[in-house]
């Protein structure tokens, strides 16, 4: 659906001094050189420390920024610089709150960025959707007056009124309790199978979706990294005699035996080559 | 134009604008304060020939100037001002998001607040008619309604470029307010122009709102028809016709570099 070969961001920070020193351009490098496929009715992730190039992959695919280098194949059609092509076929959730208006009720906001959004759009389409995320109940109350889970799915609702073929998901699931996400997954799982849809989803919690992804991808100081995931190798235990011995996981019931004597355990997690993605 | 994607944002602006009841109370008492303040003020000055070439006393003379003054006002700053906002509310990269066109986007920042001042403006004339004896000579007062538009777009130029600044180097309001004072210091908004030493006058020829006010004073307080005004009207309309299309290419060009540099949303 969409191929990204070798994708460039550097960010250009224009400040004229700082302090008393003079720095005219400052050049901060974000992406460099990604590679990536996003495949029709697959759920795509994104792994990757703060810092990886994440929301800036995600933002440029939404539209918002343009990519120095690189290209971005949308139905046989390089689209890396025409960002109203992108921000056409995408619909993003960016995990910002505050991308609302705060004074405005909830139904009053999506109608606004429906209007924006569509050149024609129904009530019904809404409520649906605000049914589905379960928001209907508070859709006549003041945006600021909810809470931080109905303002993600709120996000969440106002990315798929887009209607868009790819949903660009940063940190959705921020804030959503467990039984509200376990929902959402399984709407969103079925959303993604209807006719030319795909979801790139990027999360700091990407072990909890593991089994619910497709592929997977891994970026590191803007670069594509080998396919990984973390497992757990052991224990790191400190006893209270100041001591601390280290127990690979096959081995910790030998630690259990002096049990009440511990004071405090660390996981020791390693990333190591997934060969099953 | 699409109006179907100009609406939504003039019902966010009267939403938001209503729900903070006491600063409505508050800025519709402050028209009050001022047509008392200029009306004692105008009570204790004597008035010169230069005011009465425009105006039959100082009330009549000020008043139409602060009325559409405040217009100029508006077209200049709302548009920084709403960039300004949107990107500390972070709604501005999801404005962007949608499909709409920059001069939709930029029709949608400033119709509600253009509406409103027009409300002002008749507010202030009727309230100075009524209560504080302004007298007010209404028979071609569709000139002055000409200027008025004329004089705002002409205006609304130096907001969007002031407004693309702002995208570019996230600092653009020195602009505007000094653009303000020099409007009010050499367009005859409180006194008439002409009042200025020689050797500044000529500065007072750059500004569109000389040309707007001695056109809507001659027109609503002496009753002066086209014939009379027409060469000011002329030249608001032939900076409006240079202005606008510019200011407009270049704020799409600040939008460009800013998707570029990847600072929309930075402020």
């Amino acid at each position: 659906m969409i191929k990204i070969k070798d994708l460039q961001k550097t960010y250009v920070i224009h400040k004229l001094f700082d302090g008393f020193n003079i720095v005219g351009k400052k050049k901060v490098p974000a992406l460099n050189g990604i590679d990536l496929e996003i495949k029709k009715g697959m759920i795509t992730g994104l792994v990757g420390p703060n810092g990886a190039g994440k929301t800036t992959l995600m933002k440029i695919l939404a539209g918002i920024l343009i990519a120095d280098e690189g290209s971005i194949e949308y139905l046989g059609r390089d689209v890396v610089n025409t960002p109203d092509i992108l921000n056409d076929i995408t619909g993003w959730v960016n995990g910002e709150e505050r991308s609302f208006y705060w004074r405005l009720t909830l139904m009053e906001n999506l109608r606004f960025f429906m209007a924006l959004f569509l050149d024609e759009w129904r009530d019904s389409d809404l409520e649906d959707m605000l049914k589905v995320l379960g928001l209907e109940e508070f859709k006549n109350r003041a945006f600021r007056m909810l809470s931080s889970g109905m303002k993600a799915r709120a996000q969440l609702a106002r990315a798929l009124l887009k209607q868009p073929k790819i949903l660009i998901l940063d940190e959705p699931f921020t804030n959503i309790d467990q039984s509200s996400r376990k929902v959402i997954k399984e709407f969103l799982k079925k959303w993604v199978l209807e006719e030319d849809r795909a979801i790139l989803i990027s999360s700091h919690h990407i072990e909890e979706l593991e089994d619910w992804l497709d592929k997977r991808y891994s970026l590191k100081d803007g670069r594509n990294t080998e396919n990984t995931k973390t497992v757990m190798k052991g224990v790191e235990v400190f006893f209270t005699d100041g001591t601390k011995e280290t127990i690979d996981m096959g081995r910790i019931s030998r630690a259990l035996g002096r049990s009440d004597e511990i004071r405090k355990c660390k996981l020791i997690k390693e990333d190591v080559l997934d060969e099953n993605v | 134009m699409r109006m179907f994607k100009i609406l939504p944002f003039i019902k966010r602006d009267l939403k938001t604008f209503t729900s903070y009841p006491v600063s409505m109370i508050f800025s519709s008492l402050s028209v009050f304060l001022t047509l008392f303040i200029f009306y004692f003020l105008s009570k204790a000055i004597t008035v010169g020939d230069s005011i009465l070439a425009y105006a039959p006393d100082y009330f009549s003379f000020v008043i139409i100037g602060i009325a559409f003054s405040s217009a100029v006002s508006t077209g200049l700053n709302t548009i920084s001002a709403s960039v300004r906002t949107e990107q500390s509310r972070g709604t501005f990269e999801m404005l962007l998001s949608g499909r709409i066109t920059t001069v939709e986007l930029l029709a949608g920042f400033l119709t509600f607040d253009t509406i409103f001042e027009i409300v002002r403006i008749i507010v202030i004339l009727t309230l100075a008619a009524f209560f504080f004896g302004l007298k007010l000579n209404l028979s071609h007062c569709w000139v002055s309604a000409v200027f008025l538009i004329f004089t705002f777009l002409s205006f609304l130029s130096f907001g969007i470029i002031s407004a693309g600044v702002i995208i570019i180097t996230k600092r653009g309001d020195p602009v505007s307010f000094f653009i303000n004072q020099a409007n009010i210091l050499f367009s005859g908004v409180y006194f008439p122009y002409e009042n200025l030493p020689s050797w500044l006058r000529p500065i007072s020829y750059l500004f569109p709102t000389t040309y707007a006010l001695k056109g809507i004073r001659m027109n609503l307080l002496m009753g002066a028809p086209i014939g009379e005004v027409y060469r000011e009207l002329l030249i608001l309309v032939g900076l409006t016709l240079v202005m606008l299309p510019l200011s407009i290419a270049f704020f799409q060009a600040a939008l460009n570099r800013s998707r570029r540099w990847g600072t929309l949303s930075t402020y």
